[in-house]
């Protein structure tokens, strides 16, 4: 039942077949050695930022388009060499991750599991399987330039895929149809956090023929709420165990959430310092945080990567030190578009601009994993993912995400709110009416712009700089 | 005043006689947005369900100040009603979790301080099986509640019987009027049948069922739509425009079937007599009836029933429309028109509109389009079956 197509020529050039993930791995694999060479010298690391820095920072060009995004992703644009040792962990999770994409193109030992977004791995490593996250080349399909995303998201649209969907949805599609993903066994997704998703999964079950379970996601943040996500969770597990022939092991699924918790601490702990004034975080770090949950939630290279960034950041803190030099504008910014990682070096270096409180998706706040019964545990990894990053926030009423909303206006001391509507939100843009409301009540000057969560198309970064630059100038921020 | 000039005049009002007779008499007339609000439960309770519509609406004016205009139109319009008070009538509306765009309509209802008091959101799982059976009793038991709590009654396991009775004779009585659509000759045109159904669901269930019943005798003493029009089963979400529908029929189409939610999602279930009536209704509306694209794990069943469709009804082509900025059906129309190139089902037409959008020349010369292109295969495929002389297969 495989219906990929040939794209036919496009803009760029034609994408071979698993082209992303390959160039991705073998580039890691190269750039982990090195990064490992010189870490312990962070006078080289240093220098080498300074010999990068012009390449990946300004805007992308025919010469850096290659890896200036990944490098962004990286760590290119950190001020301090003492934050990139958080950054070998990073390359760590992205490799053990970019694995599952590599071996079942050469050998097809295990199952393949296509993993909705915003469904938690932890399961699926109490299982021996593969796991390939569709949406996450929103984040790995842009690393190697503009063009190529470009080139995904307008397969996608070629092939009738609806144009005013999530661009996250658009790149697993066109993931998809460019044959950048083998084919998988079984699908897992969910019914949240928005329409896209709900409406993307039903055509990824059509097009692979691969068995599909949906965990659903209720609307409320009660008791009951988490009893029925339970209920499902526990059907999922029936699923994967019914379709790959396996029995889950709970004494994996039990060390995974206890790696998560320990990754969690660190997380929260990270969240909480940007309040201080100045803030010793970048959001910027959450944010890429975040991305690498997605791909290695319950991984202990997780649990590194957080557990370095917080002692760089807890040392600031303890010396009064901020993330940049000289903090002048301190920005609440939720749905920081993901196509452009850059915008946080460029905030830091043009406005000394700190965006805290986290953004809408690196911003962590999930609730502890109670490991101590098969029981408790389920019932908090369905707690856990209600309260994922964006998941707890857009899935229901409005009080969910305004609620945390007030809530960070008025602990995170901000000057201003950044927001961008990206074109798959229209839960967002439906409560644009609110939110403003509550950012004149609390006196917050408010930006709002149109973008799109990863379709570079929309809105340039360029345009997106501007804005911003003329919204500091004109509320006498800068 | 003939019937078919009543349903119309039912249709396209946002009030009528039948509410104001209901009001007077003192019953609660309780708004819902969506086919999976089971209407049996604010029957039972003794009000009228009365399913909302943004018929009418001349403008978002009001709405944009909340929306934008990347949200639904049919979303914004509605709520550009309410917040005009044209929706005074009502003591309550019962919300669903549909879409990212109805689902903020409660938010907004809320937040702005529109009347009626009474709002609530009904929830319904996007999946079908067991855990998505149990999670909507619960919504049930939630909603019955709510409305007991706030309107000081009780709803029994009787009367939630007697409402299931009288709502599966109303979907019946659709039902039977829909079958006069099949045969070669459509007894009743579909936006007549669109007309039918926005009236019904504007009445008390009791009155919906005698009009249904008058509607019935009369489209049998008429002649039905000429022979070798191109028959068309039409899918959309939200279609309450029986004007649009007939631009369809203008152009030599007779709209045989529908999948609307004004429409035959509406009544192609019924829902059991007997034993626990939450169970029943929850079964009922997550059993054998015709889906829509919310529901996640159900795409080869609505395929299949399309595909039934179009054999039963003799089928000539699929209209898929869509509203912008609709994920759902967006989506949905990608997957329709793989599986019409695969030959599981006819040529698909897919068209994207703005509720109450006009464009009427436009949308116009598409179909005129493609009913030459359906007409030309049929006539392709009589020249292979003369020349072949091989039997002739309509799919």
């Amino acid at each position: 039942m495989n219906a990929r197509i040939n794209p036919g020529p496009k803009r760029t050039e034609q994408l071979k077949e698993y082209q992303i993930a390959k160039y991705l791995y073998y580039i890691l694999i190269r750039g982990y050695y090195i990064v490992l060479l010189i870490l312990p010298y962070s006078v080289i690391s240093f220098i080498a930022r300074y010999i990068l820095h012009p390449f990946i920072f300004k805007k992308e060009t025919r010469f850096n388009k290659y890896l200036r995004s990944a490098l962004l992703w990286l760590g290119g644009g950190l001020n301090r060499a003492v934050d990139y040792r958080a950054h070998l962990p990073i390359m760590r999770i992205l490799l053990e991750y970019l694995k599952h994409n590599i071996e079942p193109i050469k050998r097809r030992s295990k199952p393949l599991v296509y993993l909705g977004w915003c469904v938690s791995p932890e399961f699926l490593r109490a299982f021996d399987v593969h796991y390939i996250i569709p949406e996450a080349y929103s984040v790995t399909g842009s690393w190697m330039g503009q063009d190529v995303s470009i080139h995904l998201l307008e397969t996608v649209e070629a092939e009738g895929g609806s144009i005013e969907s999530c661009s996250a949805s658009k790149f697993g599609g066109g993931a998809y149809f460019t044959g950048q993903m083998p084919d998988p066994d079984i699908i897992v997704t969910s019914s949240h956090p928005c329409d896209s998703g709900v409406s993307f999964y039903p055509t990824v079950e059509n097009l692979t023929g691969a068995p599909m379970f949906v965990l659903d996601t209720p609307y409320d943040t009660t008791e009951g709420a988490y009893r029925y996500f339970e209920k499902n969770l526990r059907s999922m597990i029936k699923f994967i165990e019914k379709n790959t022939g396996q029995k889950m092991d709970w004494n994996k699924l039990k060390a995974s959430c206890e790696e998560l918790n320990r990754t969690n601490f660190y997380l929260q702990e990270l969240t909480a310092m940007t309040r201080a004034i100045p803030s010793p975080v970048s959001s910027q770090l959450l944010t890429v945080a975040w991305a690498m949950k997605l791909m290695g939630s319950g991984s202990p290279h997780l649990t590194e990567m957080a557990r370095r960034m917080y002692e760089a950041s807890k040392k600031r803190l303890e010396r009064g030190e901020g993330w940049v030099k000289d903090e002048k504008i301190r920005v609440i910014w939720w749905d920081v578009p993901i196509a452009y990682i850059s915008l946080y070096p460029w905030l830091e270096k043009e406005f000394g601009a700190m965006v805290v409180g986290g953004d809408l998706m690196g911003r962590c706040n999930t609730p502890y994993v109670d490991t101590s019964t098969e029981e408790s545990m389920m019932l908090s990894l369905a707690k856990v993912h209600l309260h994922a990053s964006m998941v707890r926030n857009v899935r229901g009423t409005y009080e969910l995400f305004m609620d945390e909303f007030e809530q960070i206006i008025s602990e995170y001391s901000g000057d201003c709110f950044i927001f961008v509507g990206h074109n798959g939100c229209k839960h967002g843009w439906g409560y644009g009416r609110i939110k403003k409301d509550v950012c004149k009540r609390m006196g917050m000057p408010a930006l709002h712009m149109s973008s799109d969560y990863s379709d570079c198309r929309n809105t340039s970064e360029e345009s997106l700089k501007k804005q911003i630059t003329d919204f500091f100038v004109g509320n006498g921020l800068a | 005043m003939k019937i078919m000039q009543r349903i119309s005049e039912i249709a396209a009002n946002t009030d009528n006689h039948y509410l104001k007779e209901a009001r007077l008499a003192g019953r609660k007339i309780i708004g819902y947005f969506c086919s999976y609000v089971p209407i049996e439960v604010i029957h039972a309770a003794g009000f009228v369900p009365y399913r909302m519509r943004g018929v009418g609406s001349t403008g978002t004016d009001l709405a944009d100040g909340y929306y934008a205009p990347l949200n639904c139109s049919f979303v914004r319009h509605s709520f550009n009603k309410a917040l005009k008070g044209d929706f005074g009538f009502l003591d309550g509306v019962v919300f669903m979790n549909g879409c990212d765009h109805t689902r903020r309509m409660f938010d907004n209802w809320r937040y702005s301080k529109t009347g009626p008091e009474f709002l609530h959101m009904f929830f319904a799982p996007h999946i079908l099986g067991v855990n998505a059976v149990s999670g909507f009793v619960d919504s049930i038991d939630l909603m019955k509640a709510a409305l007991e709590k706030n309107f000081g009654v009780e709803v029994t396991r009787e009367d939630l019987h007697e409402s299931i009775k009288l709502c599966n004779r109303m979907r019946g009585l659709l039902s039977s009027l829909d079958d006069r659509r099949k045969g070669e000759t459509s007894l009743i045109s579909g936006s007549e049948m669109l007309r039918v159904v926005m009236a019904v669901t504007a009445v008390p269930v009791e009155t919906a069922c005698s009009l249904l019943e008058e509607v019935i005798s009369f489209v049998d003493g008429r002649g039905g739509s000429p022979a070798g029009d191109v028959r068309i089963i039409m899918f959309a979400g939200c279609m309450e425009e029986p004007e649009h529908l007939m631009l369809y029929e203008d152009s030599g189409g007779v709209i045989v079937a529908d999948g609307f939610c004004m429409g035959s999602r509406l009544y192609s279930h019924s829902v059991e007599e007997s034993g626990d009536p939450r169970e029943a209704i929850a079964a009922g509306y997550f059993g054998s009836r015709l889906s829509c694209p919310r529901m996640m794990d159900d795409f080869q069943r609505r395929l299949a029933a399309i595909a039934g469709m179009a054999g039963e009804y003799s089928a000539d082509a699929v209209v898929v429309e869509k509203l912008k900025f609709c994920d759902m059906w967006g989506w949905e129309i990608e997957r329709l028109r793989r599986e019409s190139k695969k030959g599981t089902i006819p040529p698909v037409l897919a068209i994207e509109r703005e509720y109450l959008g006009g464009a009427s020349g436009q949308v116009k010369t598409r179909i005129q389009a493609f009913f030459e292109q359906i007409r030309n295969k049929q006539e392709i495929d009589d020249e292979i079956m003369r020349s072949e002389r091989t039997a002739y297969y309509v799919k």
